[in-house]
């Protein structure tokens, strides 16, 4: 049986935000404050190498557990409008391996005086050779880190 | 074989909560019977069978009765390490969304 080495997906996720797109614009473009909001819980840790929000220009971030910045994303501004959208490819990688690619999508709209976030990551994930289920050895593993992964985040009820 | 986005969320919703992960990491090392699994769960055994559904509906775990045994086993078709990073991204998008929508709300009045 051959499994497929890439797998394809969408993710859309849209929040209202009571600010002003320049307000929530201002939040996505500042590594400062990126740096506060973006990780996915206090237990995860973001560091910025390197921040050039600016079309053209590449971030250079490592996160990961609490003292531990396994992963290293390379994001790579392609387009940016001021208070309308910003448009990346994001690269996510574990060591050498590299795990996903990603054309992230952000869209700004006022509603009233708050904002409606879309975000679109359409993603393209590496299975690696020894990622994918089929033997049972390569499975577990990947389920460890899995769990691993999930434990450094757990999910507040 | 790719999962349709409704068996996605499913998976995304099953694996979102403690006590499924780790049934599920329990049976990540082998197939076992709903006693088994409950054993070191803090919860009834009918709040087990409850998880359990919906694992089995998320399409991450098969169960099957012999006897009076219900024997539990992971999917490994549906679990494979690329479909588990996309539903990793995506609960991390979703985190880090409603950190944004915090960030903003605290940092109202400093501007």
């Amino acid at each position: 049986m051959t499994e497929p080495s890439v797998t394809h997906a969408t993710i859309v996720l849209e929040r209202i935000y009571e600010a002003s797109p320049a307000r929530v614009f201002q939040a996505l473009a500042d590594p400062q404050a990126r740096a506060r909001w973006g990780t996915p819980s206090k237990n995860v840790d973001l560091v910025y190498d390197k921040a050039d929000f600016r079309v053209g220009g590449l971030d250079i971030s490592r996160c990961g557990p609490r003292g531990s910045l396994i992963y290293r994303v390379e994001t790579r501004y392609i387009d940016i409008e001021p208070e309308q959208r910003i448009v990346s490819t994001e690269l996510v990688c574990e060591g050498w391996n590299r795990l996903s690619v990603s054309l992230v999508t952000v869209e700004l709209q006022p509603v009233g005086t708050s904002t409606r976030l879309v975000l679109t990551d359409q993603i393209a994930a590496f299975g690696g050779k020894d990622m994918i289920a089929g033997s049972q050895a390569g499975f577990s593993a990947a389920l460890d880190n899995l769990a691993v992964e999930l434990r450094h985040q757990p999910v507040d009820a | 074989m790719l999962h349709d986005p409704a068996q996605l969320d499913l998976m995304f919703q099953a694996l979102a909560d403690p006590a499924r992960r780790q049934m599920v990491d329990r049976l990540s090392r082998g197939p076992a019977s709903v006693t088994q699994l409950a054993e070191p769960l803090a919860m009834s055994l009918s709040a087990v069978v409850q998880h359990l559904n919906l694992l089995e509906a998320s399409g991450l775990v098969r169960t099957q009765k012999v006897g009076r045994v219900r024997t539990c086993q992971i999917e490994p078709k549906a679990l494979r390490a690329a479909e588990h990073w996309i539903n990793e991204r995506r609960l991390s998008w979703e985190r880090r969304l409603d950190r944004l929508g915090d960030f903003l709300a605290e940092t109202k009045d400093e501007n």
